[in-house]
């Protein structure tokens, strides 16, 4: 059948899947520490149904040929590691990390993630735990006779005891960064799991080789621009309805077609 | 028995349906970066022969692409780099020796660090691949060298420049993966071109445009359809006549 019905599917699936993306991307633009995600559109392969030189009849030689793509398709998405604005909450517990890395936190399974949502609590022992009960690397145990935690910018966990001012060490916060942050993948809740294009997790202080900085009593907001993303959103819909009309076009083509002879 | 116009009308159905296709992928590229328009035309192939020619057929044919900028749009992101002006980002195919070309700027870091395209190619510098150490801070002069800055230090270190060329349009071609090449040949590389950071190039499809093509590739398939049908009436009318029965 038409070449350009089939390519003008292909537009639309991809047109629809930036649409996706998009709406994932509106839905989480209050979520701590999220990173917005963008749809890069790659044109697919070129068919050559006549290459340049070609012969079309006994006399005739073609000075040009004819190549038809296929379309287009969203080939990979691309987190956008921008750092989000940092909120002040108040809560001793809600650390946000200015500039690049990753808290590193255990899996209930065991395994290593890693995530840039701060928002910490204790949890019933007393260690350093996320909102979903993960244990904190480095986080140690804050015993609950605690009057005040303290963690510093190098990610130093400290804790003073009732009648004292003296600092007690709890724990030192473990900071990992990875030589392609862009590809690792995403668990949800806004956790990450480095993959063989991510490259190993490369821990360090906080503050040191390049790692950013730990801010107490603040929380990384998601940097998601809601009207970059609704102004996106219009131009995917558009471009959505313009391959639809190239579907309309292709098949009255073939209607005409049908009703030959 | 049918007229041959019949089939010069089947030529020109046939190639309003191929410049569809043209223009269908120019239409679901049209947010593609860095895509360019491929450019068709029609082309006239008459028959020759003994007697008066009398039959021109028609064929489809993609002469080369518009290789006018897109607009330029600002994404934040410092592995997005878009070239100002003519010019081509060189990359190189895994397994491939040779270079090919894009204007498609939005780079990212692989696993080793080294700078790369969205479809897996590798960026190449002036003098070989752009290595990014973890953590760094990329910054990207106008002139298109690549620096990268470990945050808290102040030392900023050259970590390639990107290799932009500008060969002559009319010898660049497009591979069948979309990146563009110069057959037989490499382009050399532009001191001149001037680069944009934190910014990609959009696709330089006009929709309006396409949209307009479409209308007149409908209506010249139409047309042709029309002619057809004239000449199987024709041939209708003919057999009839002939017809013993009536």
């Amino acid at each position: 059948m038409l070449r350009s019905l089939w390519i003008a599917k292909t537009g639309m699936d991809a047109q629809q899947t930036s649409i996706d993306i998009i709406s994932n991307n509106l839905a989480n633009s209050s979520t701590t520490a999220f990173k917005k995600v963008q749809p890069i559109f790659q044109d697919l392969l070129y068919t050559t149904v006549r290459a340049p030189g070609a012969a079309t009849n006994a006399q005739n030689l073609l000075p040009t040929g004819l190549q038809i793509g296929a379309g287009s398709a969203v080939t990979t998405t691309e987190r956008a590691n921008i750092q989000g604005s940092l909120l002040q909450t108040g809560n001793a517990f809600d650390v946000g990390i200015q500039g690049n890395g990753y808290f590193q936190i255990q899996l209930s399974d065991g395994t290593l993630a890693y995530t840039r949502n701060g928002a910490f609590s204790k949890n019933a022992t007393g260690q350093l735990v996320t909102a979903e009960g993960n244990t904190v690397s480095g986080g140690g145990v804050i015993p609950s006779t605690a009057t005040g935690v303290f963690i510093n910018s190098a990610g130093l966990v400290q804790y003073t005891q009732q009648g004292s001012t003296a600092l007690i060490q709890a724990g030192q916060l473990v900071m990992a960064n990875f030589a392609n942050e862009a590809g690792m993948s995403a668990l949800g809740n806004g956790n990450f799991s480095p993959t063989p294009s991510s490259g190993t997790a490369q821990t360090q202080t906080a503050g040191t080789n390049g790692m950013g900085t730990i801010n107490q009593y603040y929380l990384e907001q998601s940097n998601v621009n809601v009207s970059e993303e609704l102004v996106k959103l219009i131009s995917a819909q558009r471009g959505f309805e313009i391959n639809t009309r190239a579907v309309t076009a292709s098949d009255q083509m073939l209607q005409k077609l049908a009703q030959l002879g | 028995m049918l007229n041959h116009f019949a089939y010069t009308s089947m030529t020109g159905a046939k190639a309003a349906t191929d410049q569809l296709s043209v223009t269908s992928n120019n239409l679901a590229n049209a947010q593609t970066s860095g895509f360019k328009e491929a450019v068709s035309s029609y082309r006239a192939v008459p028959i020759q022969s003994d007697q008066a020619d009398t039959r021109v057929f028609a064929i489809e044919t993609t002469p080369g692409s518009n290789f006018t900028s897109g607009a330029i749009q600002t994404t934040g992101n410092p592995l997005d780099i878009a070239i100002k002006g003519s010019g081509f980002f060189s990359v190189r195919r895994q397994g491939d020796p040779g270079e090919a070309y894009t204007r498609a700027g939005n780079f990212f870091v692989d696993n080793t660090g080294v700078l790369k395209t969205g479809n897996n190619t590798t960026v190449l510098g002036v003098g070989g691949p752009i290595n990014i150490p973890t953590g760094a801070r990329v910054q990207v002069a106008e002139d298109g060298s690549v620096y990268t800055q470990i945050p808290g230090s102040t030392f900023l270190n050259q970590a390639g420049k990107l290799k932009i060329v500008n060969p002559p349009s009319a010898s660049v071609t497009r591979a069948p993966d979309g990146l563009f090449e110069v057959p037989g040949g490499q382009g050399t590389v532009d001191p001149t071109a001037r680069v944009v950071q934190g910014a990609v190039e959009l696709s330089n499809v006009n929709p309006s445009q396409s949209m307009v093509e479409m209308i007149s590739q409908s209506r010249l398939f139409d047309l042709n359809i029309k002619t057809l049908q004239s000449a199987d009436q024709n041939a209708r009318t003919a057999s009839q006549l002939l017809s013993l029965s009536r």
